[in-house]
C-alpha cells in the first residue's frame, strides 16, 4: 500500500513540474503583453515601442504640429503621442490616438491614410528600399483609438500600440 | 535503513531527467533571444542602398572623380584639397568661413538672428523643423529630394510654389542655401553647376536686397547607404559653389570642414544612422557656423 501511494505521489510531482514548467512559461508571456498593453498610455505605448524596435532619430510631434502634419486639432484627441523621423532620412513614423469620439477617430484614420500616402508618394523615389516599412504598414482602429506605424518591424509595432 | 523500492527510483529519476530537459529548454530560449538582439544592433543602419532621387537636374551621364584627393587639413580655408590641378586659391575667402580641422564646433546661437531669414535645402534641411528648437516650417523652404534645378522648377507641397517664388513672395533678410546631394549621384557635374548658377541668378533677381549664402555639400560618413556618393565628387562640387559665390559676392559657408574627420568623412557623432543625413545637434552646429559669418 505504502509503495503504490509514493509511486501515485511522485507520480503525480513528475506530471506537476511538467505541466507548470510548460504552462507558466507561456501564460506568464501573454498575461504581461496583454496587461501592459492594455493598460499602457499612449506615451508609455510609443516609448515602449522606441526601446523595441530599431529607429533612426526619432521626434516627438508637437501639439502645435499635429495640425501641419495630419490636419487634426489638438482638442480632437484626449491623449495621443506620435513620433516621426526627424532627420528625414527614413520614413519610419507611428502614432497612437485616442479620439474624443467615434466620428473624430474615423476621421483621424482618414488623416493617417493620407498621412502614409504622402510617405509613400515620397519614399519611392527617394528610397525605394526603404519602401517594405511603408508597404507593410497598419492602421488600426479600436474603439475611438487609433493606431499606425512604418517602421523596419510592423508587426511588433503592432502588438504593443494596440 | 529502509529500501528504497525500485519503482519510486525510477520515477525520481525520471523526474531529474525532465527537470534537466526544463533547464536545457530555457537555456535554448534565452539563448536565441540573445543571438536575435545581437543580430539586431549588428544590424543597425545598415538599411539598403539608395539611389538618390536623380533628379531633372540632368539627363544622364556618370559622374566619376578622377583626381584623387589628399584630405589635408589647413588651418584656414578649405580644409579638403584636392591634387587636381585648380584654379581656386584661398584668397577667394573673403566671404567664407574659416573653421580650423579639429576644432570643437560649436552648437550655440541666437534662434531670433534668424527670424527674417529664408533656409533653401533638400531633405536635410527639413530637419531645421522637424526637429524641435530650430525653425518654423515658414523659414524652410525644403523638400525630400530637392535639386538647385528642382528649386527653381518644382513645386514644394507644404509651400504652392517653387522655393524661389516663396523666397520672392517672403523677401527674406537672409537666404541660406544647401543643395547638391541629390544630384551628385548619377549626373555630371557640368549640368549640376550649370542649375546651381541658374538657382543663385534667379534668388539674386528675386531678392535683390537678401545676403545670400551658400552652404557646402556634407560628406557620407564611413559607414553610410550611398554608395553611388563620393566624398571626392563631393568636395570637388563644394570647391565649385565656393568659387561662384567668390565671384558673385557671396558668402559661403564650410560645413563639411565643420563636421567631419580628418579623412573627410561625416563625424558619426553629427551623422544620422543613413550616414549622411543630420542628428539634431548638428543643426545647432550649423546655425551657430551661420550666425558667426554672418
Amino acid at each position: 500500500m505504502k509503495k503504490v501511494l509514493l509511486s501515485v505521489i511522485t507520480a503525480a510531482l513528475v506530471c506537476g513540474l511538467c505541466g507548470c514548467g510548460s504552462s507558466t512559461s507561456g501564460s506568464s508571456n501573454n498575461s504581461t503583453s496583454s496587461v501592459s498593453t492594455s493598460t499602457l498610455s499612449a506615451k508609455e505605448k510609443a516609448e515602449k515601442l522606441l526601446g523595441a524596435v530599431e529607429f533612426p532619430s526619432m521626434v516627438e510631434v508637437t501639439a502645435d504640429k499635429l495640425d501641419i502634419y495630419f490636419g487634426i486639432a489638438e482638442n480632437d484627441v484626449k491623449e495621443y503621442s506620435v513620433y516621426i523621423c526627424g532627420s528625414a532620412a527614413m520614413p519610419d513614423e507611428f502614432g497612437i490616438f485616442v479620439a474624443k469620439d467615434a466620428d473624430t477617430a474615423a476621421k483621424i484614420k482618414t488623416a493617417v491614410e493620407k498621412r502614409i500616402e504622402a510617405q509613400k508618394k515620397t519614399y519611392s523615389d527617394y528610397k525605394p528600399d526603404e519602401m517594405y516599412k511603408i508597404d507593410d504598414s497598419f492602421i488600426d482602429v479600436n474603439g475611438n483609438t487609433v493606431c499606425y506605424a512604418i517602421c523596419a518591424d510592423n508587426a511588433k509595432a503592432a502588438s504593443i500600440l494596440k | 535503513m529502509p529500501k528504497i523500492p525500485r519503482s519510486i527510483i525510477v520515477m525520481y529519476i525520471l523526474m531529474i531527467i525532465v527537470l534537466l530537459g526544463l533547464c536545457t529548454g530555457v537555456f535554448i530560449v534565452l539563448f536565441s533571444n540573445v543571438s536575435d538582439d545581437s543580430k539586431k544592433s549588428s544590424s543597425t543602419g545598415s538599411y539598403p542602398l539608395i539611389d538618390t532621387s536623380s533628379s531633372s537636374v540632368s539627363s544622364s551621364g556618370s559622374a566619376t572623380t578622377t583626381g584623387s584627393s589628399t584630405e589635408t587639413g589647413s588651418s584656414s580655408d578649405v580644409v579638403f584639397t584636392s591634387t587636381e590641378s585648380s584654379t581656386e586659391t584661398s584668397s577667394e575667402s573673403s566671404s567664407s568661413t574659416d573653421f580650423v580641422s579639429g576644432e570643437t564646433p560649436s552648437e550655440s546661437f541666437d534662434l531670433s538672428f534668424f527670424s527674417d531669414d529664408l533656409f533653401i535645402g533638400d531633405s536635410i534641411f527639413t530637419g531645421l523643423y522637424l526637429y524641435p528648437g530650430y525653425l518654423d516650417m515658414e523659414q524652410v523652404a525644403a523638400a525630400v529630394g530637392l535639386t538647385p534645378y528642382k528649386a527653381y522648377t518644382s513645386v514644394i507641397e507644404n509651400k504652392g510654389v517653387t522655393a524661389v517664388e516663396y523666397a520672392k513672395q517672403r523677401q527674406p533678410k537672409r537666404i541660406f542655401i544647401m543643395l547638391g546631394s541629390n544630384a551628385m549621384a548619377g549626373t555630371d557635374h557640368s549640368s549640376l553647376e550649370e542649375s546651381y548658377r541658374e538657382l543663385l541668378s534667379r534668388l539674386m533677381g528675386a531678392c535683390p536686397n537678401a545676403d545670400i549664402c551658400c552652404i557646402s555639400i556634407t560628406p557620407t560618413a564611413r559607414r553610410n547607404d550611398y554608395p553611388n556618393i563620393d566624398n571626392n565628387e563631393v568636395r570637388k562640387f563644394n570647391k565649385y559653389i565656393k568659387s561662384t559665390c567668390s565671384e558673385l559676392g557671396l558668402k559661403y559657408c564650410d560645413l563639411y570642414s565643420l563636421i567631419s574627420d580628418e579623412d573627410g568623412y561625416f563625424l558619426d557623432e553629427y551623422a544620422e544612422v543613413d550616414g549622411m543625413h543630420f542628428k539634431g545637434k548638428t543643426y545647432a552646429v550649423l546655425l551657430s557656423a551661420l550666425q558667426k559669418l554672418m
